[in-house]
């Protein structure tokens, strides 16, 4: 994927930020879990909103909540530089 | 659009990439010729999931399958490891998810760039940083405010109901059969009828509830309180989603722990079963009222909001500690939750809520509540000293008097060390609104007599009283619900306690704490927070975590309640 040089966890992309999902760091177990939940590579996801201890995740037409540690898992491109929310 | 007939699951042409599907046909075709397995599982099904790794299946298909078998998966394992690596379950996902986008895209259309739904522009402002816990705690205090203001006056319909033309009826039912005027009477109204009563107290405080939650699930907005709440919720050691059941706590602990249901892990289920009863129920309200009116009737709200924090912050304290002990060895799940698209609730699904959920909890509840009421009648009937016949004894010569000051001594070091109040609390294991009733009772006597007999009152007269009654209430709600929003159009009229009871219960605490009855008082509010809910909640704990862990609650509820309590009386009595 041309897009793998630049991958960072999703914690730090932003809100609004459109990007690729390119890989999922952490135990398998993890990786397992959130595989299973539609975050499979290639696909693209944006931060919606995040509560101090978890991200609004947007995953095609899903929001989905998730905790630090599992934002912190999953590696992405940025895809271009969103609207800034505020 | 295609018909339900013509998706047939079977026929869909989906299939792995060729090195999973080799392997995944060989040990189908194994798993189909081992008889311990076929008869249990699908093949093909039961390979999908071997080669995903999912441990208990493949431990069943060790154990079940013999040595062969296990053999043969551990090989397929070992040729997709040399093309996959550890990303084969991944990999298998993947190969889902991709047939899914396939046919997606051949059906659906849409923009290449997705829009900002509305939705989500909701959610930008809803679940904000720091605009997000100001918005849910205004949207609690509105189902707060419905559940106490506009529920009041149908509950206050209800009691005078039976009180009234319902005990009247009973009685006149029991003089057609010469029933009338004995211990049977007394049964009918003072057990079946005041218990029944307690019960349908709750309904329209249930219903308001249910109706509240309903209509903030079904709306989408209940998933992002809990997304908001998530990270006040870590104090806990618990996540977001532990949350709905801490808010149904506040109306009722039995409900709350049949909630804990959503959760994901046991541990969870557990530590969140056993903090719900900190959370002030409805049912402790009345009690309250009743002392706070009483012992400090210009801070009563205070004192309540008070008890209500008292028992949030002892549930923060109780879970950091069982986090570092009971639970210590087991790791907090992820958090993850799916947030759905704001919807506006329809009604079939809001009256379908409440009536299910209110009318469980009757169901579940009431019969305690019932069998309970009759056995403190009979306990109260019973004369153990002094002239006293069945049904007609003095209370504090009947049995209940004698039960009650058995447990007093435990009592005495918090100031309250009557058999009245002890006797109250002991009571107050079957419903918490029942303390007030025996307080009323054991204290007052007179307060709880039914509307005199002699009224002459004809059926119509009832019939009309109770509709013109049940008009009034709709009238009184109606008029409440501005206040809601802060417009208050009717005057803040609380019920004055009657004197000879608060005259009674005012010294009753005064004796039994040296003097301090108004610290003594606050022990036992703090006592009636802390200690267990009712019996029903525990049921719905036995029910859902085993006798063992009911154990721990029953105790440790106990235990808290009682120290607690000690450290308010006797603390107080030092800083005097």
């Amino acid at each position: 994927m041309q897009l793998h040089n630049q991958s960072l966890p999703l914690m730090y992309v932003g809100q609004g930020v459109r990007t690729r999902l390119v890989g999922i760091s952490g135990s398998q177990r993890t990786a397992h879990r959130l595989a299973e939940l539609g975050f499979v590579p290639g696909v693209e996801l944006s931060v919606v909103a995040d509560s101090g201890s978890a991200l609004m995740v947007a995953i095609g037409d899903t929001r989905l909540a998730l905790g630090y540690p599992l934002a912190q898992a999953l590696l992405v491109a940025v895809l271009e530089k969103g609207v800034p929310d505020d | 659009m295609m018909t339900t007939s013509a998706m047939s699951f079977n026929q869909a042409p989906f299939r792995y990439p060729p090195p999973i599907e080799t392997e995944l046909n060989r040990l189908a075709d194994l798993f189909a010729q081992t008889p311990g397995l076929a008869d249990v599982y699908p093949p093909r099904w039961l390979a999908i999931q071997a080669l995903e790794g999912d441990e208990t299946l493949m431990h069943d298909i060790r154990r079940l399958g013999g040595s062969a078998v296990a053999a043969a998966l551990d090989e397929s394992l070992e040729r997709l490891r040399a093309v996959y690596g550890d990303d084969l379950d991944v990999a298998l996902v993947d190969q889902r998810y991709r047939f899914v986008h396939t046919i997606a895209t051949q059906a659906v259309r849409r923009p290449s760039t997705a829009p900002v739904t509305l939705s989500d522009r909701i959610d930008r402002v809803v679940t904000h940083r720091w605009l997000g816990i100001p918005i849910f705690l205004a949207v609690m205090w509105v189902v707060f405010k419905l559940t106490t203001d506009v529920a009041s006056p149908f509950v206050d319909w209800l009691d005078s109901v039976l009180s009234g033309p319902v005990s009247r009826w009973v009685v006149a039912l029991l003089a057609l059969f010469g029933a009338d005027g004995g211990w049977i009477e007394s049964l009918m109204v003072d057990g079946v009828v005041a218990g029944v009563g307690g019960i349908l107290a709750f309904v329209p405080v249930l219903l308001t509830l249910y109706f509240a939650l309903a209509v903030l699930e079904d709306s989408g907005y209940m998933a992002r309180a809990a997304f908001v709440m998530d990270r006040l919720m870590r104090a806990l050691g618990l996540h977001g989603k532990s949350f709905l059941p801490m808010i149904v706590g506040f109306g009722c602990s039995v409900p709350a722990i049949y909630a804990t249901r959503t959760l994901d892990s046991r541990r969870d289920r557990i530590l969140t079963g056993l903090l719900v009863p900190f959370m002030s129920c409805s049912a402790r309200l009345p009690v309250y009222v009743l002392i706070a009116m009483i012992f400090f009737p210009a801070q009563a709200g205070q004192v309540i909001f008070g008890l209500y924090l008292t028992g949030i912050a002892v549930a923060v304290g109780m879970g950091a500690l069982l986090r570092h002990t009971l639970f210590r060895h087991q790791p907090q799940t992820p958090f993850v939750l799916e947030l759905p698209p704001y919807r506006m609730p329809t009604l079939r699904s809001v009256w379908r809520q409440m009536w299910e959920r209110t009318s469980s909890f009757i169901r579940k509840a009431g019969t305690v509540i019932l069998a309970t009421s009759i056995i403190v009648w009979l306990l109260l009937a019973i004369p153990v000293s002094g002239e006293g016949r069945f049904g007609d004894t003095p209370v504090d010569q009947s049995a209940f008097a004698a039960v009650a000051n058995g447990v007093t001594p435990v009592f005495a070091p918090l100031g309250f060390g009557r058999w009245e109040t002890s006797g109250a609390l002991v009571t107050g294991l079957i419903a918490k609104e029942v303390v007030v009733g025996t307080l009323a009772q054991v204290y007052g006597g007179a307060e709880e007599e039914v509307a005199p007999l002699d009224e002459p009152a004809t059926l119509a007269d009832d019939l009309t009283g109770i509709a013109g009654g049940f008009g009034a209430a709709v009238g009184d709600a109606l008029r409440a619900l501005p206040g809601i929003v802060g417009i208050n159009l009717v005057e803040a009229e609380e019920e004055p306690v009657a004197e000879g009871l608060a005259v009674a219960v005012r010294s009753g605490f005064m004796a039994s704490s040296g003097g301090h009855g108004a610290l003594a008082a606050l022990a036992f509010l703090v006592f009636v927070l802390l200690y267990t809910p009712c019996v029903a909640a525990l049921a719905a704990n036995r029910h859902e975590f085993g006798a063992p862990w009911m154990l721990v609650s029953l105790l440790g509820q106990f235990a808290i309640a009682w120290l607690a309590a000690f450290i308010v009386f006797q603390g107080g009595l030092v800083l005097r």
